[in-house]
């Protein structure tokens, strides 16, 4: 799908200072190429880059084994490759010194300073004459924030696959037919993956914490994202499901609760503040409205009704290329919320054992408020899983 | 890993502290994993380490669980990500740790490989009497060499890899004749076979069947089917406790054709070449030149710009690197992925990659399990019991 990324960043140049941007950025770097690579937010050793010119096309320099797929993968017709040696900062300089010959001496050259490691950064500026290297974070970050109507789509599709792909797994739990975290977690991607969904990156992850382990962020650590050992679940437990899936680069960012039997009264209200949250950030989130109002909101909410909200996470976050990015509901973030905003509602609240209960929700900014994207469930309640085969 | 403990504060003497946020780095100087640090990339996580062994490490709110289940002693600092920008949250938190380990005037060591230069700007300013200087060689020096616990570790991860993929094909035998295994279930099953043998995480995970297998990678179209005649690549990274193997083997669906057994024994050719270098002493692109020579002399193509391997570590793809410029010289306790990429008969990317650990006298093969010799062929034919 062409999710016409190129105008938007040529209109973008067009109206701003910047001759050209390079952007090394993992995420800045599939955005722009459209070329998803899975390997390569941990090839630390491994520069790529992307230059776009105010005038003239976007080109891009990589290491020479990745050429071929952003090639097949991306939207870039010029990919010049580097020989990788002991010493890639050099190569990828060389290689970059030459893409941006065709700016002229004093010009200004953005820069996402933000993730260039700082060797490149020197070498680029050892190389680069009397080019003016500017960061160019804020403008990569306001491209970002705002989807074009086929990211929309595509995130939106992705968001309503993983909530079907969680959905069809905790269909499987049966109460007193007890299995092992593990295995559901597992269950989770599978379900995923028969939605479509890909199983590639390096924290395509599904976690499913229960009882003692839901009292911690990642149970069962340095085994991330697979669900643990062999705990099994248990009557009345609460379990908390997340999932992080991927398709085209794009990501999904959710998380769901299951309780396990009729819930406790203690855990139908810690679920049912959970839902006041969000509820009071959907209805405020429109138009111009700042990210960090919508974080006092939530905040001072979970004041009044007592709820045990864990604050220095802030609230929530963007999703694209990233399931973690900008703008940050928060409240030191004055980012005044746009139409095409995607944001992931994520208040973390403790449950009545000190349990760690969140339930995300993907939302668009439209032009008047907001809409929740991908339930396939209605989640103003809890999951509850079938009693007996 | 008492060992590899002492060596880090031996070499790093000549600090009054480290800065490191690289999270390779970060878990090779606390011996703790981050859920996937490198994707989060406006949340860093340090580790603050003074030269008398002070070790405090800055991180999200939410990662401090899991450094104190890893058996984190030192001091964590987590910081408010509602309050402050992440980046503000990193400085202030910062401050507040170099402060009261008075480091603030100090020469502090940085990785400036990994830092990136907004951050690097907000400590340079925020600091200024510091003396800022880029310990990168050092901290490469350090993690060529493994300590023999490390080699253990990196020899259980190479054998989770191997374990994943035998498994995995495993579950194909018998499934071949009948339509239904589409290459992502194939890959899912990689991975759960890596971590039911034990393994802690997969990173890169792909699988490429025939014209697809062209690319290095290329992600499979929706619901793709393995297909009878393809030969298939399977890639797969994971790691044990943050010790990583980089894996990657070859099979063909069905009995191999003619040209793809063939193809496939050239490559054979061309890793036998590269073992006999695998010795002290020899230089990294001494073991590249071996691979060049044996292809002009066997007149099998491969492709050279890639190079023929490279370190595992807390990474997995790290130094030495086996190309035509790395002079390192090879010396026990290296640990290399030798990964030779050759031409299959549709001019598919082959390749079969193997780690060695360097030892006093040769190379000890670490990704032992079956006879990767002979190119894996699925041929079971389903039974019905």
């Amino acid at each position: 799908m062409d999710l016409k990324i190129a105008e938007k960043v040529n209109r973008k140049l067009a109206a701003n200072d910047f001759d050209a941007i390079v952007a090394v950025g993992a995420d800045n770097f599939q955005y722009l190429t459209g070329a998803p690579l899975p390997f390569i937010h941990n090839a630390t050793d491994r520069y790529a880059a992307v230059f776009w010119p105010k005038r003239g096309e976007p080109e891009c320099v990589c290491p020479t084994e990745w050429e071929s797929t952003i090639q097949k993968l991306g939207r870039i017709k010029y990919i010049h490759s580097y020989i990788e040696s002991g010493d890639n900062v050099k190569a990828a300089t060389t290689k970059l010194k030459e893409v941006v010959r065709g700016i002229r001496s004093g010009e200004t050259l953005g820069l996402d300073m933000g993730r260039c490691p700082t060797v490149l950064f020197e070498a680029l500026k050892g190389s680069l004459g009397d080019l003016k290297l500017q960061s160019c974070d804020d403008l990569l970050n306001e491209l970002r924030r705002v989807k074009t109507p086929e990211e929309v789509e595509l995130l939106s599709d992705i968001a309503y696959r993983t909530d079907h792909g969680i959905q069809g797994a905790t269909h499987h739990i049966i109460i007193t037919f007890p299995r092992s975290e593990m295995a559901f977690a597992e269950e989770i991607r599978v379900h995923c993956i028969e939605r479509g969904l890909e199983t590639l990156g390096y924290h395509q992850l599904s976690l499913m914490a229960s009882g003692e382990n839901s009292k911690k962020f990642w149970p069962y650590a340095p085994f991330f994202g697979i669900g643990g050992g062999e705990k099994e679940l248990k009557e009345h437990e609460t379990l908390r499901i997340e999932m992080r899936s991927s398709i085209d680069g794009y990501w999904s960012d959710a998380a769901r609760m299951v309780i396990m039997g009729e819930p406790s009264p203690d855990q139908k209200k810690t679920y049912e503040g959970l839902v006041a949250l969000r509820t009071v950030a959907v209805e405020a989130m429109k138009p111009g409205v700042k990210c960090g109002e919508i974080a006092k909101l939530i905040s001072e909410e979970a004041k009044r009704r007592g709820i045990e909200l864990i604050r220095e996470l802030g609230f929530g976050h963007g999703v694209g290329v990233t399931t973690h990015e900008p703008p940050y509901v928060c409240e030191s973030d004055n980012t005044p919320l746009e139409p095409g905003m995607i944001l992931v509602i994520d208040p973390v609240v403790y449950g009545p054992q000190k349990e760690i209960m969140r339930s995300k929700d993907t939302v668009l900014i439209t032009d008047h408020g907001c809409k929740i994207l991908g339930w396939y469930k209605d989640w103003r309640t809890p999951f509850i899983p079938a009693r007996v085969l | 890993m008492p060992e590899l403990r002492a060596k880090i504060q031996a070499a790093l003497e000549s600090y009054d502290g480290i800065v490191a946020v690289g999270s390779d780095n970060f878990t090779y100087l606390t011996g703790v994993v981050l859920p996937f640090a490198n994707n989060y990339l406006d949340r860093p996580a340090l580790i603050v380490r003074t030269t008398d062994g002070q070790e405090n490490i800055i991180c999200p709110f939410d990662w401090s669980d899991s450094i104190m289940q890893q058996g984190w002693k030192g001091q964590i600092r987590t910081y408010d990500e509602n309050k402050n920008s992440p980046s503000h949250g990193v400085i202030q938190s910062l401050t507040e740790v170099l402060s009261e380990l008075k480091l603030a005037d100090k020469k502090l060591a940085v990785d400036k490989s990994r830092v990136s230069n907004l951050l690097f700007e907000g400590m340079k300013q925020r600091f200024p009497r510091v003396e800022w200087v880029a310990c990168d060689e050092a901290l490469r020096s350090l993690r060529i060499e493994k300590s023999k616990e490390e080699v253990d570790m990196l020899e259980v991860a190479a054998k989770h890899s191997e374990s994943g993929i035998i498994s995995a094909l495993n579950h194909l035998e018998g499934t071949v004749d009948v339509p239904g295994y589409a290459i992502s279930e194939f890959s899912e099953r990689v991975r759960v076979h890596v971590y039911e043998f034990g393994g802690s995480g997969v990173g890169y995970l792909a699988t490429m069947q025939g014209a697809g297998g062209q690319t290095y990678y290329s992600p499979p179209l929706q619901f793709e089917m393995l297909r009878p005649g393809e030969l298939v690549r399977m890639d797969v990274t994971n790691h044990n406790r943050g010790y990583w193997s980089n894996a990657g083997r070859m099979a063909v669906i069905g009995e191999p054709s003619k040209e793809q057994a063939s193809a496939y024994e050239d490559n054979r050719k061309l890793k036998e070449a590269a073992v006999v270098t695998l010795v002290p002493g020899k230089k990294s692109n001494g073991v590249f030149g071996a691979v060049v020579a044996a292809s002009k002399k066997e007149s099998i193509k491969f492709w050279e710009d890639v190079g023929v391997g490279h370190g595992v570590g807390v990474s997995d793809r790290e130094p030495p690197y086996l190309d035509h410029s790395d002079d390192t010289i090879l010396k026990p306790g290296m640990v290399i992925a030798l990964d030779i990429y050759t031409f299959g008969p549709r001019n598919e990317l082959m390749h079969s990659k193997d780690t060695y650990e360097i030892v006093e006298l040769g190379c000890r093969l670490l990704s032992w399990y079956r006879d990767w010799d002979r190119l894996y062929a699925v041929t079971g034919v389903r039974a019905t019991h």
